[in-house]
This record gives structure tokens, C-alpha cells and sequence, in this order.
């Protein structure tokens, strides 16, 4: 017996012989106990020997009797004397008679295998080198719920889960244009996952779109287990602490996503929707943003904007001040941290330094923690080991405020992320200001934004509409406009002016 | 990956190279919130720091105690910078002058020295400000930082205050910082008043504005004390009288102290001085000011006809025009130029200047001047314009 | 190899360039030396240099225009030849040399003699010329595109200095005009027409990086760029003037000790630290503009075919003579002051009239010998 995985598809052909084809299958799905093979006969004098294949697991619907339907739909073309035979059959199907429901023909052992395997069911007729495969699959997915890292106050709650068809489905049901072209790669021989990437066809920057399909060749070798993983064969810089593609777990994120021309990949089993590219300014703005009205909006996103400096600055610039600037501090809050600091027996930066690094203990320990006991030993634990810190006179207050206001700031960035980047950016800047006070700092934040100004996206500078600067952009970033000026540019900017050429 | 690499050789050669010069903590600072010069007696300077002493952390829930939350350390160096290298090793820590609010000069050194040589230390040292408040004190400057403030937590912030709010609200003082020392050192009149402290000792230590002491060039020094009754005046004369009370004796009974008298409160005073140069190439001022303000005690006579009110204000008149002549003689005869007439020829009349610059105080003293005020009642308080 | 012409930077950006050469390094140390000398009329030797930058410009423009875009280097090779553009070049170099160690060495010295004075000076310089290393060799593109963001920083941190200063102004200060006679004024014009003024002649090497090969989109917002810089520099000139009066020649960071002295509500004090920021800011800048015109200078004359090879070899020994130029702070004052306006006004204008009067006569000949 030949080894059927590795032969080419071409040299595995299903022969005419029946029980061949049978072992042959059998052979192939050695030792895998969740498929069932079921033999049939049919005709007169049962003369007609028939088995079908299915994965047990995968199918839900086994009553559907597909054998029964495909004798039943082939007959009705006989003639009045005409029997049913395997060879009629096949010249039914060759011919693509109606058939009650859609199907494949095979005449590959490995195809129909991995057919098999997508939850087809297949049919072998007993004389007739093909087998029929019907699509059959009804696996227990999770249900259409709210994205949990998403939420919003108001507006749709509308989240995906990891049916890749389902998922375009909800995609397909808001974005209602033929310009919406769907592409699907299968990546990996042992997950054979399917990657899809979607694009609006006269939204997208067809360079861009050139950029991404040049990157996304060669993933086909790959084992691609999510979303993630297209990410990490896709990004200009791996090495840069700043996420250059957004993820999002809401459909209508990623319908104004598309609207601005940029591309989603989806996966197979994965809920995760990559963004490509995403600007910084994108990370700044949420759906939610579109769901209330203009003034609260634009505040909020000034807020976030602020929270970003902070959970970026606030310890390394009260690392800066206290050590090496003090004149810096005015008088009254000086005497304040003075008389708040005697007595603690570290320098100002190993404070920070540790109690920094206790925050983010807590995080990552809260996410583990099981749900009924999480929140209440996050919240308490946190104050009352602030409260005993200050207590023992390990840490100043000053610095338990400092630490929890840019913690909360960081919590305030919408994306994941960005806040991740935020805190592993966060340490260097410390120990810069704290080697050389402010001048490191602002070495720092020159460094950084030297960073920024280099990274590309897919081509595309990372800090656009900042750097190089498009004031009308601005529009969008900082604060938001009335959207009777933002659904017009430059959200569906290329859209507008195509439609203009064309009428 | 290279890079990588050799950002990871940067980070720990920076790490290790460095050697954070420049990182004190904060527990290691003395704050000085106020410094006083005073004249010892084999001539040298003694420069006392007076520095904040923080208090513990009450975060036990316990009040920190009632002690004093300052030190006063004093040393006796060569210079002041060898002083200040003295006391801080005397305390233990540097010292950080960025926080100091008042430099206290004692009426004796200020008269032996040059104050801008006195003061250079602070000028050019880069910690300090130039916005520290500099003022003179009767007697010696130590003792005025070692009494308990009030309310506040160190006599610096104390005295700045006080400097403060006499300036501002009731004319009684200047408010003269490192910058005008700086400015004025170099203008063609370089003459400058200080507010000048008195310290009361009874019932309960404390410091009074007592006047003005004026410095001038060339020699740098306290030449002149202006009374403290005249120190409104001449910051009128300067313009820089912001509210303050004028006491308007009762007519006919100017001489008589235990008359009762009408208060006025001035709210808002301009003062235009115009130097005009007569034909023998003399100087005469032309004083104008104008005035505006409230009745805060009426007991002399009523204020509710037009005609009533036109005697008040003459009466009003009268009393600054007498009191101004009074205090511009004053200066005249101390031949202290604090008004800015000679730095106004300067600016707008250069010719003329470069040849009266050099006897300036004597033609300053031989000025003739008049004076010209125009008053404008506001409102009469809450009570009418009837006597009580 | 040739850019293509959207690889090239656009007008907004080779303006925030031209704005950041001129105001970067200068607003530190305005107007000291110049005051030191013409007193309250200061402001009026900023306009005489100003103008003089303006008649400079405007040669650089022309010649940028009649040339179709090329850089310094290249059209003096077609105009005068090979070996004589060798000769006038290194003249050049030794400038950039100078003033590229100069800018460094002046914020080093700022930070270190107000900042953190017990840092020695090779760290700022030796930091400072690292980043400035990192973003030149990172393109010109990506320098144009942080520096517009930079720029705006800078300019609207220093214009809000100037405006909180306000409660501190004394008109009266910028009188007496010409207390000492036209000459102080002169010598104050002299010095500013050094620096910074007079050094646009050397944008002549990165003017070839804008849009339009020599027809560029906008030379009037050149013109306004440099104007926009003249006029932060004057008012900065003129505020300090008013706040500090005959005392302005004394303080050695005329913008620091302005910053010093604001306070607002009892609160709003001690923000020497905003001005701190907007200096290193542009210092930074000019220091990076300065590297990037030697690094252009020396890619074209030896016709290098990577154009980053130089960058780290110039800024070594950039810093090695930051370190060892200057023993005092009268040598300081000596070389920026007097000897580099000269230099820059005799040497480096003179090389710029020069090329712009034989472009012109061939220009001539060409126009006379097509009619003709």
C-alpha cells in the first residue's frame, strides 16, 4: 500500500473496483476511530454495493439520508424500463444533473480524504471510479455574543466567533457590495487552515493591496493556528515594541475598517480580526466613538490622547523632577513630597522601579485568577497592599498615586495593543530619566519618536496624518467631527472620487 | 538581530559608564527658604541659612509633632560660597537654593557694603531664582529667621508674604527681587529701595514693614531710610501703589493727632511724572495723579450733595498734594533718585542726559516740581454718604 | 541614483527644514552677544541682518531655480570646473566642521552651566550626537517628516513663553535708541548676520530635496518660512529687551532666564523646564540639518554611492572636537562671535555671490548666443 499522504493527489485514483476503494479509505483513516464507514446496497436484487464516509464528530445532521436523495434525484431521469445502475449514475452526475443539493465530484483518494475531513460525506458508488461528497458539516459552535474586550455603552454587540463562514457572513450582511471581494488561502498540510482577506475594491489603495498580496506568499507551508500568527509573517518590524495591525473582535469595526480601505484577514477558529495597516492615530479612536455625539466624542478622545502621556511619562518624569530637578517642583508640593519621603529608605527610581513592577504582577495575576474571585482580590489586594506599603514606609504616597493614575491611564487606551506597548516602552524611559534626569527623558522621547517616524505598515508610514502631516485628517484623529463632514472624507475618500470619475 | 545586539551593548554601557552625576535624591537636599547677611564684628560676612526641616509621615494616622519645622544654621566663611559649603557640612546635606524665598540684609552691612557684590553669589549661582525677594532689616538679619511664623511653616514664606500683601494691598512696602538688583545695577540712576523690616519683640515676636531703605550708586550702598510714614508716598511717586488706605484728618485739626479722622480707600492710582527742561536747561517735574477709591469711615462731615462731595475730594487733594511735596523734598534732600526721573531723561531725552548724568543728584535736589491731583469717589460703602 | 520626485520632501516640510536651520540653535543664545554691544537697539541690528539673510536666500533660490535643482556641489562643477570646485569646497567643510561641533558644544554647555551641572559635558554631546547620527542616516525623508511635528513644538513652546512673560515687559526699556552712536548697531548686525542669518547659504545643499527639480511649488513660502523664523527671533529679541532692559547682555540664556522669572496666579511658576525642552528641541535640529549638509557635501564631492557611509565616521570626530574645541568660554565667545560671522559673511557668502554673478553671465551668454 502506497503511502497515501505524501503521493501527489494525481497518482491516488479511486479505481472502479468498489472494495478496493473501501480498503483503500480504510487504510487512510487507519486508527482514526471518529469516522464511519457505512455500507449500502440498493437496486432490484440489491446488486449495487454503495459505502459512504463521514466524520462522526464533525457532522451533525445524520439523518439527512444523502444516499437516499442522490438514488432518488438520479431515477427521475430514467427512462420508463431503465434501472439504476452505478454507471447511470455516474453519467448523471458527470453531466451535472439537479441534485437536491450542491456536491463535489472526486476522483482522488486524497482529495475526497480531505474532503472527508472538512465534514463532507462521501459517497462510493460500487463500478464507478468517483465519489460523490456532499457538504455536511454542523459542529457545535460558540454563539454569536458580545466581544469581551470590546465593549461598548451604546451600539451593536454584534461579535465573532470562530467560524470563519460565519463570520464573513456577518461581514457580507453590512458591507451589501459586489466590491467586497473575499480571498481565501489554505495555509499548513496538517491544519490546512483557511485564511481569507477582504477588501473594498475601490476603497483599498491598490499598491497597498500589491504590498499585501507579495507578503501574505509563502504562509501556504506554514501551520497558521490563528489570526496572530498572519501577523507575524506579515509586519514590517516584529522587533518594534508598537503593534502595526489592529485587531478587533466586532463586525462593525470592521466594516468601518473596510470603508477606509484597509484590509481584514480572518482565519479559520480564530474570532480575531486583523486590521492591516493601522496607523497610530487609528489606535486612538473606537467604534463607540461613532456612536455618540460629536462633543462628548472629541472630549473623550482628548482624554484618551492625555491618558496616553501619562501612562507613558508620569514615572520617569517624577523620577526626572525628584532627583534631579528639584527646582523644577513648585515650592508648596515640593514641601509635600518632602515630608512624605523622610524616612523611606530607597532611592526614588528603585521605588518606581519596584513599585511599577508590582502593578504589573497584579495585572498579569488578575487575568488568571478564576472570574468570582478576580475582581474582588485585584481591587482589595491592590489597596490594601498600596495602604500596608505606605504603612511600612517602603513606598511614599506620592508614588501609590503615581503608579495607580498611570495604571488607570493605561487601562484608558481602547486597543490592547497599544496599552502593551505602552508599559514595555514605559520601563526604558525610566531608567533613562533615571541615569540622566530630564535630558534622558527627552533623549528618550527623541529616540521614540525617531522610532515612530521610521516604522512602516505595509508601506505605509506609521505616524501618517501626523508625520508626514495631512491637516485634513485631523478631522478624525483628536477630536471628531459631525459625521455629516467624516462620511464624506476621508473616510470613503477613494470611493468618493471614484464614483465621481465614473458619473 | 544585530541591531539588537548592539542596542543591547549601548543600554549596558550606559548603564555602566555613567555615572548619574547629577541624581540626588531628595532626602539629601537642605531646602533653604530664607538666608540672612549679617556684618560680624572683625568684618567678615556671616551668611545664615534658614532650612526646612520635613516632618515625618503621618501616615501612621498620628499628628507629627509640634516642633519647629525649620533649622537655622549660620556660618562664617571667607566667601559665601565657602559659607554655604560650612553649613552644609554642618547639616549634613547640600544645600538647594532654588526654594529660597527672602534674602535678609542687616542695615549694617548694607550700609558698609556694596549690596550687587553682596548679592552676586546669588545671581549667578544657578539653582537660585531671580525672583527671590531681597529686603533690609534694622539690626541683625539672624534674629528675624529665628522667630516662630504665625501660620505658615518657615519665616521665609512668612516675610515673602508679608512683603507681599503690604505691597499689594496696603502701600506700605516695594517688592524688590534679584532681577531689579540685576537691572538696576546696570541703569544709568542705579538707585533702588528696599523694603526695610523692624522686628517687635513684644507681646509675640514678630516683623513690621518699617519703611524703605534706598541703595545707590556708585558705591552700591544703604545711603538713606525712608520713614515708614512716607512710604506710601513714594510708591505713589513710583507708580506702583496698588490699594491702600489714605487717612484724611478732619479739617482745621491737621495738627492735632487724637482728632478723629476720615479713611479713603484708594482701589486704583496712576501717576504720570513728566520731566519738563525749563530754558536755563533746568529740570521741573510735572506731577499728575489720578485716583480712585471708596469711603471706608466717615466721621467728619457728610457726603451726599454734590457740594459736600467737592469738598471731600478737595480735602483729598489736599492731603496727597501736601504729602507728596513732603516726601519729594525728603528725597531730595537724601538726594535719592527712587522715582526713575533720572532713567526716564535717560530714555527720553539722551542728548540732554549725557550731560546732566553726571551731577545727577545734584540736580535732582535742585528740581522743581508740581503736583496735580484728580480724584474720583467710587461708592460710599454700605452706608450712605451721611456721617455716623 | 536618482530620487524619484514623490521620494522628495514637499513644501510644508522643507519649510518646518528651513524654519528649525534658522531659529534651532539661535534661540538660545539671542540675543546676548548681540545686546552686550547695541544695548536697546538690538532689535534694530537683527532687521539689518536679516535683511542681509534675505538677499542670500534669494541668491540660493536663483540658483536653485537655474540649475534645475541641483545641489550646491554639482552646479558649482559645471559652472567653474572639477578641480576649483574641490578648492572652493573645502573651505566649506572646514566651516561645517566648526559650526556642526559649535551647536552641540553650546547646548551641552547650557545644559551643564544651568541643568545639571555636575554632568560632565561629553555626555549631552555624545547623546546628542548619536540621535542626530540614528535620524540622518534614516533618510532625509524621515528627518523632514519628525522635524514638522518638532518644529511646531518648539515654535509654540517658545511663543508661549513669550506670552506668559507679559505682566514682566517694560516698553520703556527699548528706549534710548542709539545711546552709543550707528556703530554698536552695526557691530550687533555683524554679529547676527553670522549667525544665524547668514548660514541659509548652506540650505543651498538640501534645497535639492524638494518637490519640482527646481521648480519648486511655492518660493514664496520659502520666504515666508525664513520671515516666520526672523520674526520669532526679533520678537524673542524684543521681549527680552523689555523684560531685562540694560541688564539683557549680562544673562547668558536670555530665553531661560526669561522663562525663569514668569509666574502666573501664585501657581504657574519655575517653567524653565518648557523652554529647556524647546532648546534641546532645536538644537537637536539644527545639529541633525548641520550633518546632513556635510554628509551631502562630502557624498557629492567624492561621489559616494551610499549616501549614510559618512555619518558615523563625521559625527565621531564632530564630537571629538566638540569636546576640544572650545578650552574657555572667552574662546567660545571669541569664535562664534567674531570670528565665524566673518567667515561666514566673507567666506561662505562670498562663494554664493560668486557661483550666483557667473550662473548669471552664462545664463546671459546662453540667452545672447540663441538669440544671436
Amino acid at each position: 500500500m502506497s503511502d497515501q499522504r505524501t503521493s501527489r493527489p494525481d497518482d491516488s485514483r479511486l479505481t472502479v473496483d468498489g472494495s478496493q476503494n473501501l480498503t483503500a479509505m480504510k487504510a487512510i483513516f487507519d486508527h482514526c476511530e471518529d469516522i464511519a464507514f457505512d455500507e449500502w446496497t440498493f437496486g432490484d436484487r440489491f446488486e449495487h454495493n454503495v459505502f459512504t464516509v463521514h466524520c462522526g464528530t464533525l457532522v451533525k445532521d445524520r439523518n439527512k439520508n444523502h444516499l437516499s436523495s442522490t438514488l432518488l434525484d438520479a431515477s427521475r431521469s430514467l427512462a420508463a424500463n431503465e434501472q439504476l445502475t452505478p454507471e447511470f449514475i455516474g453519467h448523471y452526475f458527470h453531466n451535472q444533473g439537479m441534485t437536491s443539493q450542491p456536491f463535489k465530484l472526486s476522483n482522488s483518494l486524497t482529495e475526497t480524504a480531505d474532503l472527508v475531513l472538512e465534514g463532507f460525506i462521501a459517497l462510493f458508488f460500487d463500478g464507478w471510479n468517483h465519489s460523490i461528497c456532499y457538504y455536511t458539516r454542523g459542529i457545535e459552535k460558540r454563539a454569536v455574543m458580545e466581544s469581551i474586550g470590546e465593549p461598548v455603552v451604546q451600539g451593536p454587540r454584534e461579535g465573532t466567533n470562530e467560524s470563519l463562514s460565519t463570520n464573513l457572513g456577518m461581514i457580507r450582511q453590512r458591507v451589501k457590495t459586489p466590491k467586497l471581494k473575499v480571498e481565501v488561502i489554505t495555509a499548513g498540510s496538517s491544519l490546512k487552515t483557511k485564511i481569507a482577506y477582504l477588501y473594498l475594491q475601490d476603497a483599498t489603495d491598490p499598491e497597498l493591496l500589491l504590498e499585501f498580496r507579495s507578503r501574505i506568499q509563502g504562509i501556504e507551508e506554514y501551520e497558521v493556528l490563528g489570526t496572530s500568527y498572519v501577523e507575524d509573517w506579515i509586519e514590517d518590524s516584529s522587533y518594534s515594541p508598537f503593534p502595526q495591525y489592529r485587531y478587533t473582535e466586532r463586525t462593525d469595526n470592521a466594516a468601518s475598517a473596510l470603508l477606509d480601505g484597509k484590509i481584514l484577514v480572518l482565519t479559520d477558529n480564530s474570532p480575531m480580526i486583523l486590521i492591516c495597516p493601522s496607523l497610530f492615530v487609528d489606535f486612538f479612536g473606537t467604534s463607540e466613538d461613532y456612536y455618540v455625539r460629536t462633543v462628548f466624542a472629541s472630549l473623550i478622545r482628548l482624554l484618551r490622547l492625555f491618558a496616553f502621556f501619562i501612562a507613558l511619562v508620569l514615572p520617569s518624569l517624577y523620577i526626572a523632577l525628584s532627583t534631579y530637578h528639584p527646582e523644577l517642583i513648585p515650592t508648596v508640593l515640593l514641601l509635600t513630597i518632602l515630608d512624605s519621603r523622610e524616612g523611606i529608605p530607597f532611592p526614588a527610581f528603585f521605588e518606581a522601579l519596584a513599585m511599577e513592577v508590582s502593578f504589573e504582577l497584579l495585572r498579569e495575576a488578575g487575568i488568571r485568577l478564576p472570574r468570582p474571585v478576580g475582581s474582588a482580590v485585584s481591587i482589595v489586594g491592590a489597596l490594601v497592599i498600596g495602604q500596608a506599603a505606605i504603612t511600612a514606609q517602603i513606598a511614599s504616597p506620592i508614588m501609590v498615586i503615581i503608579v495607580a493614575l498611570t495604571g488607570i491611564a493605561s487601562f484608558a487606551i481602547p486597543h490592547y495593543d497599544m496599552a502593551i506597548a505602552l508599559r514595555i516602552v514605559r520601563f526604558p524611559l525610566m531608567i533613562a530619566a533615571g541615569i540622566l534626569g530630564g535630558f534622558g527623558l527627552m533623549i528618550g522621547f527623541l529616540l521614540i519618536l525617531l522610532h515612530l517616524t521610521r516604522l512602516h505598515t505595509l508601506g505605509q508610514p506609521y505616524l501618517s496624518s501626523l508625520a508626514p502631516i495631512k491637516f485634513r485628517n485631523f478631522r478624525d484623529i483628536f477630536v471628531r467631527f459631525p459625521l455629516r463632514h467624516l462620511l464624506v472624507s476621508p473616510r470613503n475618500r477613494k470611493l468618493m472620487k471614484i464614483r465621481q470619475k465614473g458619473s | 538581530m544585530k541591531n539588537l545586539l548592539l542596542l543591547l551593548v549601548v543600554v549596558s554601557a550606559c548603564f555602566g559608564l555613567t555615572g548619574c552625576w547629577n541624581k540626588v535624591e531628595l532626602t539629601d537636599w537642605g531646602f533653604v527658604q530664607a538666608a540672612s547677611l549679617d556684618q560680624e564684628s572683625n568684618g567678615s560676612i556671616r551668611l545664615t541659612a534658614h532650612i526646612y526641616k520635613p516632618g515625618r509621615p503621618s501616615a501612621s494616622g498620628e499628628n507629627t509633632s509640634s516642633g519647629k519645622s525649620f533649622i537655622d544654621i549660620g556660618a562664617n566663611g571667607p566667601s559665601l560660597l565657602g559659607s554655604s559649603s560650612l553649613i552644609a557640612s554642618e547639616l549634613g546635606r547640600r544645600l538647594q537654593w532654588s526654594h529660597i524665598r527672602v534674602l535678609l540684609i542687616s542695615e549694617e552691612l548694607a550700609k558698609s557694603r556694596n549690596i550687587a557684590e553682596l548679592l552676586e553669589f546669588f545671581m549667578r549661582n544657578p539653582q537660585t531664582r531671580s525672583n527671590i525677594n531681597v529686603m533690609v532689616t534694622q539690626g541683625s538679619a539672624m534674629d528675624y529667621l529665628k522667630i516662630k511664623p504665625f501660620i505658615e511653616n518657615t519665616m521665609g514664606q512668612q516675610l515673602l508674604e508679608i512683603g507681599r500683601v503690604s505691597s499689594s494691598y496696603s502701600g506700605r512696602a516695594v517688592v524688590t527681587t534679584l532681577k531689579n538688583v540685576l537691572i538696576t545695577s546696570m541703569e544709568e540712576v542705579s538707585t533702588l529701595s528696599f523694603p526695610y523690616l523692624r522686628l517687635r519683640p513684644k507681646p509675640n515676636p514678630s516683623v513690621i514693614m518699617n519703611g524703605l531703605a534706598v541703595m545707590g550708586a556708585p558705591s552700591g550702598r544703604v545711603f538713606a531710610i525712608i520713614p515708614r510714614a512716607n512710604t506710601p508716598t513714594v510708591l505713589m511717586l513710583k507708580n506702583q501703589f496698588n490699594r491702600g488706605t489714605l487717612t484724611i484728618p478732619c479739617k482745621g485739626s491737621a495738627e492735632n493727632k487724637k482728632a478723629s479722622k476720615d479713611s479713603f480707600e484708594i482701589t486704583r492710582l496712576r501717576t504720570h511724572i513728566t520731566p519738563v527742561i525749563t530754558r536755563n536747561d533746568e529740570l521741573s517735574l510735572r506731577i499728575g495723579i489720578q485716583i480712585e477709591g471708596t469711603i471706608t469711615e466717615l466721621v467728619c462731615n457728610d457726603v451726599s450733595t454734590a457740594t459736600e462731595v467737592n469738598e471731600y475730594l478737595k480735602r483729598i487733594r489736599d492731603t496727597v498734594s501736601n504729602d507728596v511735596s513732603d516726601t519729594l523734598r525728603l528725597l531730595q534732600k537724601e538726594q535719592a533718585d527712587i522715582i526713575g526721573v533720572g532713567n526716564s531723561i535717560c530714555r527720553m531725552h539722551n542728548r540732554t542726559w549725557k550731560r546732566w548724568g553726571p551731577d545727577w543728584p545734584r540736580r535732582f535736589a535742585e528740581t522743581t516740581f508740581s503736583v496735580d491731583v484728580k480724584v474720583v469717589l467710587l461708592n460710599t460703602g454700605t452706608i450712605t454718604g451721611k456721617k455716623t | 541614483m536618482e530620487r524619484k520626485d514623490k521620494d522628495k520632501l514637499d513644501t510644508l516640510q522643507m519649510t518646518c527644514l528651513m524654519i528649525a536651520y534658522t531659529t534651532g540653535s539661535s534661540i538660545v543664545f539671542i540675543p546676548n552677544s548681540i545686546s552686550e554691544v547695541a544695548r536697546s537697539t538690538s532689535w534694530l541690528s537683527m532687521l539689518i541682518s536679516f535683511s542681509y539673510g534675505i538677499i542670500v536666500l534669494f541668491c540660493v533660490l536663483y540658483l536653485h531655480r537655474a540649475h534645475n535643482g541641483v545641489s550646491l556641489i554639482e552646479y558649482s562643477r559645471s559652472l567653474i570646473g572639477n578641480v576649483l570646485t574641490y578648492f572652493l569646497s573645502l573651505p566649506l567643510i572646514l566651516m561645517l566642521f566648526f559650526s556642526l561641533p559649535g551647536v552641540v558644544a553650546g547646548i551641552g554647555e547650557f545644559l551643564s552651566s544651568v541643568m545639571m551641572t555636575e554632568t560632565p559635558g561629553f555626555v549631552f554631546d555624545s547623546l546628542i550626537f548619536m540621535i542626530a547620527a540614528f535620524t540622518v542616516r534614516s533618510g532625509v525623508k524621515v528627518m523632514a517628516r519628525m522635524f514638522v511635528l518638532l518644529v511646531g513644538i518648539m515654535l509654540a513652546l517658545t511663543l508661549l513663553v513669550l506670552l506668559m512673560a507679559i505682566p514682566n515687559y517694560d516698553p520703556l526699556y527699548l528706549l534710548p535708541f542709539f545711546s552709543n552712536g550707528i556703530r554698536p548697531v552695526l557691530h550687533g548686525a555683524f554679529i547676527s548676520a553670522g549667525f544665524p542669518f547668514g548660514e541659509i547659504f548652506l540650505f543651498s545643499m538640501v534645497f535639492p530635496f524638494v518637490r519640482g527639480n527646481g521648480k519648486m511649488a511655492s518660493v514664496k513660502s520659502m520666504y515666508l518660512a525664513y520671515g516666520l523664523s526672523g520674526s520669532v527671533l526679533l520678537l524673542s529679541v524684543v521681549c527680552n529687551l523689555m523684560a531685562f532692559g540694560p541688564a539683557t547682555g549680562t544673562l547668558k540664556y536670555s530665553l531661560y532666564s526669561l522663562a525663569s522669572v514668569i509666574q502666573i496666579a501664585d501657581f504657574i511658576q519655575r517653567i524653565e523646564a518648557i523652554v529647556v525642552i524647546a532648546l534641546i528641541t532645536g538644537s537637536f535640529m539644527k545639529a541633525c540639518i548641520f550633518l546632513f549638509i556635510l554628509n551631502q557635501i562630502m557624498v557629492k564631492l567624492l561621489g559616494l554611492k551610499d549616501e549614510n557611509t559618512l555619518v558615523y565616521p563625521i559625527s565621531l570626530v564632530s564630537l571629538m572636537l566638540s569636546l576640544t574645541m572650545f578650552r574657555t568660554p572667552a574662546e567660545f565667545t571669541k569664535q562664534v562671535y567674531t570670528l565665524w560671522p566673518f567667515t561666514v559673511i566673507f567666506i561662505g557668502g562670498a562663494i554664493l555671490f560668486l557661483l550666483a554673478v557667473i550662473s548669471l553671465f552664462k545664463q546671459k551668454n546662453r540667452t545672447s548666443s540663441a538669440k544671436g
